[in-house]
Order: C-alpha cells, then structure tokens, then sequence
C-alpha cells in the first residue's frame, strides 16, 4: 500500500472537501446547466462538455452542505466508472499530498456521510472532508 | 492493443463465422442428407478451424475440430450414411466449439469446458465404421497436415465451361467424340513449366483430340503465369484411361485427373464455393456473396462512435456559423457556407452508412434455434428468412436479437399447433415461419409471422381484466391491436401451462422496452386459427434522427419526428375536460392532452391567448402535449444522458444544439403513460 | 539389353556430368558430340537409342540437328537438354520432334526419369 494520497482541495459553501486527485478530470468554469424533469433529486442537470452531456449531481444537497447565498461558480468534472461526472463548486484550492497516516477516521455526523467519506484531514486551520469519489453516487443508502 | 490482442479478436470473429458456416451447413444436410455439397461445407470449416485454434494454441478447440473432422472425412467417404442421429452429434460437438470460442472470448482462455467426452463420442463414432483402419494412423495423418494446406483428396475445378464450349462439347458427343475435364498437375520443381504443358498439349492432339478450354487460358499459360494446375476441355477419341496415361506418361506430371465433362457440376459447384471463400478472405471484389460475407474493414467500434461524435460535432460547428453568419450577411460566404452545408451532409451520410451492417448479422443464428426449439416442443417448423440483407444501424443490430429471440420462441411455442393439431384442423404438418426484414422510408420493419393457431383476443382480454389492466368497458372501445398489446406487459401470459421455453410471460416485456428504447414500436395482426404477424418497425439509424424542436418555460425539448402526428395552435378554451382528463376535440376525433410544465412541474402559465399542441401517436392512440412554442424541424445527434439519467421517465436522450444549449429528447411512449 | 546414349554437348563438362549420371543409372553412353553436325554424323553412325541434345551450340544448334537427325530416322528419340529461360527453344524443339527436356542444373532423379520414359514410349 502506498503511504501518501494525492488531494485536490475544493470548497463547497465553507466546507473543504478533498477528491483523490487522479480523480479529476479538469475544473471549468460553471456553464449553463439544463435541468432534466423527472431525474433524481440530486441531480441538478446536464451540461454541455465540449458537445459531450454531462451530468452534474448536486454534492452539496447529498452531503447536506449549506452553500449559503452564493451560486458555485465552477464545476469539477470527475471520471467515474469511465463516465464524466460534474460537481459544482465554490472554488478549487490547491493539490497537495498527505501521508496516510495523517488521515483521521470519520465521525459520523450522519448516515449520509459514513459511506462516502474516507477520512478527515486536519490541515493548517481547516478540517478537510476527504471524499471517495466511487462512493458518493451511493444513493441506494441515502436515507428516504 | 498488443499484437496477440489484436490476434485473438480475429481468430474470434473469424471463428464465429465459420462457426456460422458449420451451422448453416449442418441445417442444409440435415435436411438433405445425402448432400455431399454439406458435408464438404462441414469438414472445410473444421478443418480451418482446426488450424487456426492450433496456431492460437487452444489445445482443447484443436482436438475436437480434428476429432470431428475426421469423422466428418469418413461421412464424406460415404462409409457412413448420414442419419438425424449423427447430424445432432455433429451439431453437440459444434456446441462445444461454440462454448470453447465463446470462453475465449471472454476470458481468453478454453477455461473449464470439458471436451474428452465429446471428444470420445467422435472417436467411438469413427471407430464404429472404420474398422481394420487404425485410428492412431489417421490421427498421425491428420496431424501432418499443415492448416493452409489445401484438403487432400478435394477436387476443385476452378474452370467453368463457357457456353461455347458446352455448345462444342455437346455437338461432338453428338458425333461420338468423348469430352473430358482434364486436370494436369506439374511436379512442384518442374522448372519450365510452359514447355512442359505444350508438351501434354501435343500429346493430347498427336492422338487426334483438340483442346477447346483451358484455365488459365492460352496466354497465361504461355506465359507461364499459373501455379501448377492446368485445367483443359478435351475432345478426343481417346477414352478415358488412354487419355489419362498417355498425359500421365509426360515427365514431371505429377498428377493427372480426367473425367467426363458432365460429371464436373458438382465440382464446378465446389469451386464457386471455394472461389467465394478465397475471394472473401483476400478481400477481393464480389457482388453475388452472401450478407454475411460482405467485403470488410474490421474497424473497432470505439473508432466508429468517435467518429459518429466528430461528425455531430461538425454538424454543429457548422450551424453556429450558419446561424452567426446570419446575422452580418455577409454575401461572399454564402456559396462557400452552401458547398460546406452539402459536404457535410454528403460526410453525414457516409458516416451513417458505415454504422450499417445488414440485420443477417442476427438473423443467422435463427436456422439453428428454430431446428432446435421446434424438435424439442415436438413441432415442425419450416422457417424462411428474407430480406436479411437489409441493413440497419450497428446499435439497433447489437440490440435486436432478443426481442427476436423471444418473438420466435412465441411464434414455436404458442402460435405454431403440433403436426397432429395442425392436421386435425386442416393444417399442413409442417408449420410455416417467417422472418423478414425490409425498408420502408426510414424505417426498416422486421417481422416474425407463423401459421400458427393466432392470438386469442378475448383470452389476453379476459386476463388483463383479471389482472387489473384493463376495465371491461375500455376493452370493448379497443381494436384487436391495442389488446394484443398486453401480451407485452411483465407477467403475462395466457398461456395455462408456462413451459420452459417461452416462460411465464416473462421476456416479452422486454420486446417492447427494449424496441421502444431503440424508438421504435411493435404492431401485432392476429386471426385466430390462421396464424400471427409481429411487426417490430424501427427506424433506419438511431444517432441523428429529425426532431421538432419545443420551447416549454424556457428550455428546449425535441420530439422525434416520427412519432408526431400533427401540431395543433388552439386557444386554451378548446381544452375540455371529460371523465377528469382533459381533451381536444380535433376533426371529430378526441384527444387527451397533458401540459408539458405540468408534467415537467414548472411554474404553470395561465394567461396565453393560444397554445401549440404536438400531437403524437402511441399504443394507447394519440396523445396531444401542450407546449408554450414551436420553434422548428432539425436533424440532430442524439446524444446519450448517461447512466445517472438513463432511466428517467420522459427523456431518450439529448443533443447539443447549435448555439450550444442542450434539449432532451422527449421519449414520446414513456410520457404518454 | 542396356539402352545405347549419345550425349550432344558443346561443354566437356556437361557431357561428363551426363555421362556419370546415364551411366549410374544402368544404361550404356555409346558416343559424344560437341555439335550438331557432329551429332548427326554420330547418330547415322552408332544409331543410338536415345540421343541428350543441347541446344544452344556452335556450327549447328540442337534445333536443326534434331531435324536433321528426324529426317534420317523419324522414329530417333531425342531429349533437349536446355537452361533456364529457353521456353521457346524447348518448344520449338519439342515441334521439331523432340520427346522430352530436361533442364540445367540437371537433376538426377530428372535425367533418369526422362530417359526412362522416351525409353519405354
């Protein structure tokens, strides 16, 4: 097993999250998005990639993350399972490495967390929610 | 892809189409057994079979090949006269081959199949018939052989009497003369060859006979332009062994064949047969082959669909200019934007085109399910097939085979009677399948009709009551069709005793999901007694298809095309409500209407003075959707949602229009209901 | 009775590498001759079974001495003897009345065969 991960940190309203960075795809800024009638709650539409449709998922109301008044003005595309995902965020901070052993276990706030969440980073002041990128479309253990 | 990759993916599709010549041949002889044309056809594919799992190293593949193949050398001999017993062995052992190609394929390896049974049965099989031959002898034989080695033993005439010749040939058998095919065959190092074939020329006309064809012809022979093979039409006194001797007495013959001219058609048969192998092997030209031997570029299909992407996206580009060059007319553009406009279309077409493979890529493998499925039910069915050249788009080929699949085991399994039934009620024994496919506009239907007992109306009616489907009185409102329909409904089956082979109603569901999924739909025609017509109409290509595009609070939507009936402008007072639904009466006809932003549940827009109705046609009848604009007609590329949305219940689908913005794709039959 | 040989071949050596191989195979090599007139003189001379003809040789070529040779006896059994790339000649020869042709580099199994077979025919 390797000893470090490699991180891409974002914002999500106030929260800091983390991606493993291979994960990611690329960062755009946050096209018009078109809303899809009758998809599930989560997601919040499709966007056009470069003549590609992506969905985007709405992360914030999965991890029930408070985004406060503004709009997340770019979006990370991910590749899960061999199909681009976008997340909206509020901004893109810095890649950086993190020894293994400097990744906490998870409290669990909630249901909606545990199986998502690898580990909490404690980083300068921030606490950073590192997220597993094939977990977070996990709906069928979503509560309701 | 590394080399032995790239291999393997050959040796699989070319295993599975010899796979499909050994089926198609098995079914041809057990219908005519004493097709000696079958068996060759057989022993060909195993042979090459055989040498290409050799190469490969599937060492279980090879054995069985061989093993079969020397049995099917000793039916050829005729030591063993072929009966439906040994034609259902030779179609268990090709079960083998298929489950050992398809195990390689995959997992790359012959993985846990067993053949030392199969593998006996053939070795008991030749044993039986082949005493005082030892079989260690035979094996060692075979084994010699190198794969591309032409078969020992197999006469192939290449040449082909012209009817000149014929008309010759005939006119001195008239006069007493005997014609004989001659083929001569030099020994390998004869280093001059033309001298030494003027020298079996000579020969043959010093004892007064006169040579009226050869092949090659003169030339090419004088120019020594032939392997080693020369092929002649003799007229000559001399009988058959004199001749053979006197061209058999020339140094550096190797072998002389000489028959009677009008014992070569079945060679000549052969030969054509072997002819067309060759040529789609070497990828040469020829228009009479057969669908499934048309002449290919293997082109990986993630090649294609990028392809397919590159070109949508042109498509595209193309009309943002168009559309931002309308704005400056700027006239010096316009033939130049014209030419691109064509050639893109022209490109557009092409790309389409390619996408095509024609339906007998599925349509194969029906022989051998029919044979199978009808002996199993104790049933006789005559299948024919037609209009398999017919050609649709790859995705609509890869996905209809099941829907198929299912229709065909209805049609044996509930609709054709047993041969006792069928005669009790004045039937012929044998009952009659047909599959055909065909063209019409840009749709291409495909259709699955049997002679069978038909579909019993008030049976489904009874049953989808019973069920809950269905209310008597709008059952007595709906034409047979639209009854007919239920059998497509998960569950249903009115058949008392479900057997094995149709299951519970279970499969004919997914007909109709998976067709409507392809956009397309399935119509049924019925007469009790006389037999049912599945029609299963898709459309010509899936990726562009022409759409009407909507505006509805704001966003962009598109209905295909072919499922709008009409559009309607009506002021919302025509809207009136009957029994809770709400309906447009339109040329006496009344039509349920639904508000596209009710159902999308957007915010509700009271005050228009008129709204545009798209009116469409689905299995329940016509249904109208109240839209806020019509924008226009456009070709677009559908493009996928992905998986997150793949089952969402109004869309098929997007496409990116040309200033950039999405609209999805309305699938007509899931909003409807 | 072994089968009489001549052997018509301008180059020494040629006929000395026919001659071991005519002679190996059982049959008796009565003359030589280095031309085509030789050949004919010879062949008047020894009435040879079968005659080796070369083709290509000085004062007259195997062609015309084959004729030459015919004319005197219509039954005499001539072998062309020729190299590579005379198709022509051979066929030429062969109208002239030759039985077979053998072809340099000769082989051996080649020689026997074909004197084998005029032999016999």
């Amino acid at each position: 097993m390797e000893k470090s991960v490699e991180l891409l940190e974002f914002k999500i309203g106030n929260q800091s999250l983390a991606f493993d960075v291979d994960a990611v795809e690329m960062v755009i800024e946050a096209p018009e998005t078109t809303v899809v009638p009758g998809a599930p709650d989560f997601v919040k539409g499709v966007i056009n990639l470069r003549g590609r449709i992506v969905t985007v998922i709405d992360l914030a109301s999965i991890l029930a993350l408070d985004i406060g008044e503004r709009p997340p003005d770019q979006i990370l595309v991910l590749k899960v399972d061999g199909e681009e995902l976008g997340i909206p965020v509020h901004g893109v901070d810095e890649v950086f490495t993190v020894d293994i052993s400097e990744i906490g276990t998870p409290v669990s706030r909630s249901e909606r967390y545990l199986n998502k969440v690898k580990g909490i980073i404690k980083r300068k002041d921030r606490l950073i929610l590192y997220l597993d990128v094939n977990k977070i479309l996990n709906m069928d253990e979503k509560e309701g | 892809m590394s080399e032995m990759d790239a291999y393997l993916s050959v040796f699989i599709e070319e295993s599975r189409e010899h796979l499909q010549e050994l089926n198609d041949a098995l079914l041809n002889l057990e219908r005519n057994p004493e097709d000696i044309e079958s068996i060759n056809e057989i022993f060909r594919a195993l042979h090459t079979l055989k040498g290409m799992a050799g190469t490969m190293g599937f060492e279980r593949l090879t054995k069985l090949c061989h093993r079969m193949e020397a049995f099917l050398d000793i039916l050829r001999k005729g030591e063993i006269k072929v009966t439906p017993e040994i034609v259902d062995r030779i179609f268990y052992g090709v079960d083998f081959i298929s489950q050992l190609i398809e195990s390689i394929a995959s997992s790359g390896s012959e993985g846990e199949i067993d053949v030392e049974d199969v593998v006996k049965t053939f070795e008991d099989l030749s044993k039986e018939e082949t005493t005082g031959e030892s079989i260690a002898e035979e094996e060692q034989q075979a084994e010699a052989e190198t794969p591309n080695e032409e078969e020992p033993g197999e006469e192939v005439a290449v040449l082909r009497p012209t009817p000149e010749v014929l008309d010759v040939a005939k006119k001195a058998t008239d006069q007493g003369f005997n014609v004989f095919y001659v083929k001569v065959e030099l020994a390998a190092d004869t280093a001059l060859k033309f001298p030494r074939m003027y020298m079996v020329f000579k020969s043959i006309e010093n004892n007064g006979g006169e040579i009226i064809q050869t092949e090659p012809d003169v030339q090419a022979i004088e120019e020594e332009k032939f392997d080693r093979t020369v092929e002649l039409i003799v007229v000559t006194k001399q009988n058959k062994e004199s001749l053979q001797e006197s061209i058999s007495n020339i140094s550096e013959i190797e072998r002389v064949v000489v028959k009677d001219l009008k014992d070569l058609s079945l060679s000549e048969k052969t030969a054509k047969k072997h002819e067309k192998s060759k040529k789609a092997k070497t990828d040469t030209e020829t228009k009479e082959r057969a669908p499934t031997l048309s002449r290919t570029v293997r082109v990986d299909i993630e090649k294609l669909d990028t392809l397919m992407n590159l070109m949508g996206e042109l498509v595209i580009a193309r009309s943002r200019i168009v559309e931002t060059l309308k704005r400056y007319k700027v006239k010096e553009v316009d033939e130049s934007l014209a030419q691109l406009s064509r050639t893109t279309l022209d490109l557009q077409n092409v790309v389409m085109k390619i996408r095509m493979i024609p339906v007998a890529f599925v349509f194969n493998r029906f022989p051998r399910m029919v044979r199978d499925l009808s002996k199993e039910l104790g049933k006789r069915v005559n299948l024919i097939i037609s209009g398999q050249e017919t050609e649709l788009d790859r995705t609509v080929v890869d996905q209809i085979g099941e829907p198929l699949v299912h229709l065909i085991r209805n049609a044996i399994d509930h609709g054709i009677e047993t041969p006792e039934e069928r005669i009790a009620r004045g039937k012929p024994a044998e009952g009659r399948l047909e599959l055909t496919a065909r063209q019409e506009g840009n749709s291409v239907i495909i259709e699955v009709v049997d002679d069978g007992r038909g579909f019993d109306r008030n049976a489904i009616q009874r049953k989808a009551i019973e069920r809950g489907l269905l209310d008597e009185q709008t059952a007595s409102m709906m034409n047979d069709d639209e009854i007919f329909q239920f059998v497509f409904h998960p569950g249903f089956s009115t058949k008392e005793d479900a057997t094995e082979i149709s299951g519970r109603g279970v499969g004919m569901d997914v007909v109709k999901t998976t067709i409507e999924s392809l956009n397309g739909r399935v119509a049924i025609h019925s007469e009790p007694g006389k037999g049912t017509r599945v029609s299963v109409i898709l459309p010509l290509t899936l990726a562009i298809i022409q759409v009407l595009l909507v505006r509805v609070a704001g966003n962009i939507y598109a209905f295909p095309i072919v499922s709008i009936d009409s559009v309607m402008k009506i002021s919302p007072q025509d809207i009136q409500e009957i029994q809770d639904r709400e309906v447009v009466v339109s040329r006496g006809e009344i039509i349920p209407v639904h508000f596209l932003r009710r159902i999308f549940k957007f915010q509700e827009d009271g005050n228009r003075e008129a709204v545009n109705v798209v009116v469409v046609k689905t299995r329940e009848g016509k249904r109208g959707f109240v839209v806020d604009d019509l924008i226009g007609q456009e070709d677009i590329v559908i493009k996928s949602l992905g998986k997150l949305l793949s089952n969402i219940p109004y869309f098929g689908g997007g496409a990116i229009l040309g200033d950039g913005s999405i609209a999805l794709i309305v699938d007509v039959a899931r909003l409807a209901s | 009775m072994s089968l009489k040989v001549l052997i018509v071949d301008d180059a020494a050596f040629m006929r000395m590498l026919l001659k071991d191989i005519i002679t190996k195979a059982g049959y008796e090599v009565v003359g030589e001759a280095s031309n085509g007139v030789e050949a004919v003189q010879k062949y008047k001379e020894l009435k040879p079974d079968v005659v080796t003809m070369d083709i290509t040789m000085p004062e007259m070529d195997g062609i015309q001495a084959i004729k030459e040779i015919k004319k005197i006896d219509p039954d005499a059994k001539v072998i062309v003897c020729s190299a590579m790339g005379q198709q022509a000649m051979v066929v030429e020869a062969i109208q002239a009345g030759a039985k077979d042709f053998i072809v340099k580099p000769f082989q051996h199994s080649r020689v026997v065969e074909a004197l084998a077979k005029v032999a016999k025919g």
